[in-house]
């Protein structure tokens, strides 16, 4: 592919930062501060595109883990069990793409919140949740990585490295 | 059972059919109003999202609003585009007038403000322009002149407000701290936390018995924690109109609220937004001039507005990197001892764990649901701004998980 999508990001980008930013200076200040962060988005795109199926690989496996080790406190979860089983299938497919894992995460993600939230024994419910708010740490923290680039991190370097 | 979840898909989400939307007012019931302003934004979904508004239709929709409210034709001159906010667009004019009673020619600079079609918070333009009415004389705050609460006469719902003077940020470098929240610098944070904290207790104490207006706004009882049960709904609302995708742990922090929530020992009026950058102030003085941003308002309990003003994006630590600034005024415990005097009212450490996790959840939701939602939908005048906010939604949900984790252990 000569037209990689990697190149056509950078040559907009080369545009907007070295020839249209300097023409911005008597612009009034929320057209300046919309360009800024439209530059801003399209920088997070750029350095994100490469892990982007990665990224989503990995996502789908700490929900699958999730969700296995739910169905394993749960005793029987027929739906989340269905829902596991697709994911499965999707995580097994090295043709499958992107929004095809993305909605096999969504998935696991409804059936785990379903499960924990319509419980009846109490144990039971208090075990669920413990694993989400367990469950919750590395995955947040990821989520964390992925979206630093927007510079709302006050301490970077603290969050886990990438794992996708 | 102890939820009431239900799945439901994007489709519904991006194009909500009626017995979706009936069935999500069931599941998290809420104030009157919110539930109409909740309503109203899904039904715009099935519309072409925010049309852009020529700063002459506006000028001729406020002339249209004014006109039909005094009774006889004014002028709107010198309109021009007013920043500052995520949520709202703003037009400062000037009103050429003779008044309410139709005497002397008068010139009032005022501001327009309008929502767009869809928002990162969506609120009430009449609970906005009550509340507004109902601080005039106690709280400084910008004077509600009209409301056009339905969009008659403008594109989408606004109301007219006093154009007020002051700063949002002192004119010098205040120096360089760690953390998010607006830095004044040790000597104006000294002249300006009395006020901070005074205003903050005069808010809380006004008699809400008293006041006549605030129509749009239900009045919870004492005694009674329905005003929490509404709160945490309609949030928990957002989250179920707005969300990309389900983040397990809000469900689990949801389930805890509403099971957790604490009965109302004073109605108070809360601001909902009460925090550094919503005010603006006098340098010279050292006084704050004007609270903005009402549009979260509610009559509630006063434990929401303390612990949103002592949040960790809203604060700093002090020049010796040790003491974490609530508002960039002074530690929560300070804050709150202070308050507790000012306002004779008792700071319950109770409830203000409750509502630590409830504006945490608040953070969250308004982030990674509201925000995406709205920017997805193509619905607000900034979509790029609003985009960028949900770069702060999981830093916000680490905060909340680890707190809430803290406060149930």
């Amino acid at each position: 592919m000569n037209l990689d999508l990697d190149v056509q990001l950078q040559v907009a980008l080369r545009a907007l930062e070295d020839t249209v930013a300097p023409a911005l200076g008597g612009a009034e200040k929320h057209v300046v501060e919309q360009f800024h962060l439209a530059l801003l988005t399209l920088r997070f795109v750029h350095g994100r595109l490469p892990d982007m199926r990665r990224y989503a690989r990995m996502e789908l496996d700490a929900c699958l883990a999730l969700a296995r080790e739910s169905i394993a406190a749960a005793g029987s979860a027929p739906a989340l069990a269905d829902a596991v089983g697709a994911a499965e299938v999707v995580r097994a497919d090295p043709a499958a793409d992107t929004a095809g894992v993305e909605q096999a995460a969504r998935r696991l993600r409804d059936e785990v919140t379903a499960l924990a939230s319509a419980t009846s024994d109490p144990a039971i419910a208090a075990r669920l949740d413990r694993l989400v708010l367990e469950a919750g740490e590395a995955m947040i923290g990821q989520a964390r990585q992925w979206a630093s680039p927007f510079g709302f991190e006050l301490r970077p370097d603290d969050l886990p490295a990438p794992a996708w | 059972m102890t939820g009431n979840y239900a799945i439901i898909g994007e489709a519904q989400r991006r194009l909500p059919d009626e017995a979706t939307i009936a069935a999500i007012r069931a599941r998290y019931p809420v104030e009157p109003e919110i539930d109409a302003v909740l309503t109203r934004k899904m039904h715009r979904r099935h519309g072409p999202g925010y049309i852009p508004a020529a700063l002459e239709r506006l000028v001729e929709g406020i002339g249209a609003l004014v006109t039909a409210r005094v009774g006889y034709p004014v002028e709107v001159a010198d309109a021009r585009w007013l920043g500052g906010g995520a949520s709202k667009l703003q037009v400062l004019f000037d009103l050429k007038w003779r008044g309410l009673n139709a005497k002397e020619p008068r010139v009032d600079t005022l501001v327009l403000r309008m929502e767009p079609s869809a928002s990162i918070t969506e609120s009430s333009r009449y609970r906005e322009f009550e509340v507004l009415e109902a601080v005039q004389g106690v709280i400084p705050s910008p004077k509600p002149w009209w409301v056009d609460g339905d969009g008659t006469f403008l594109p989408y719902p606004a109301l007219i407000y006093g154009f007020v003077t002051g700063v949002a940020k002192p004119s010098y470098d205040a120096g360089k701290v760690t953390g998010l929240g607006q830095n004044y610098g040790p000597e104006l944070r000294a002249r300006l936390s009395g006020d901070f904290i005074g205003m903050l207790a005069t808010l809380h104490r006004i008699d809400v018995h008293g006041i006549s207006g605030m129509a749009h706004f239900a009045r919870p009882e004492v005694g009674s924690n329905q005003a929490a049960i509404w709160r945490v709904n309609a949030l928990r609302r957002v989250w179920e109109e707005d969300r990309v995708e389900e983040e397990p742990v809000l469900e689990v922090v949801y389930r805890w609220l509403i099971a957790n929530a604490p009965p109302l020992d004073h109605v108070s009026i809360v601001h909902g937004d009460y925090r550094s950058g919503n005010f603006l102030f006098d340098e010279e003085a050292g006084r704050i001039t004007a609270w903005l941003d009402w549009e979260g308002a509610s009559l509630g309990d006063r434990h929401q507005d303390l612990t949103y003003a002592a949040m960790p994006s809203f604060s700093h630590y002090d020049e010796d990197d040790t003491t974490l600034l609530a508002s960039g005024m002074m530690s929560a415990t300070d804050f709150y001892a202070a308050y507790e005097k000012a306002s004779g009212l008792p700071v319950d450490p109770i409830r203000l764990t409750y509502y630590g996790v409830f504006n945490r959840y608040l953070i969250a939701v308004l982030t990674i649901g509201a925000a995406a939602r709205a920017s997805r939908t193509r619905g607000t005048h900034q979509d790029v701004l609003v985009n960028y906010l949900i770069g702060l939604g999981w830093g916000a949900l680490a905060e909340l998980r680890d707190y809430f984790m803290g406060a149930v252990a």
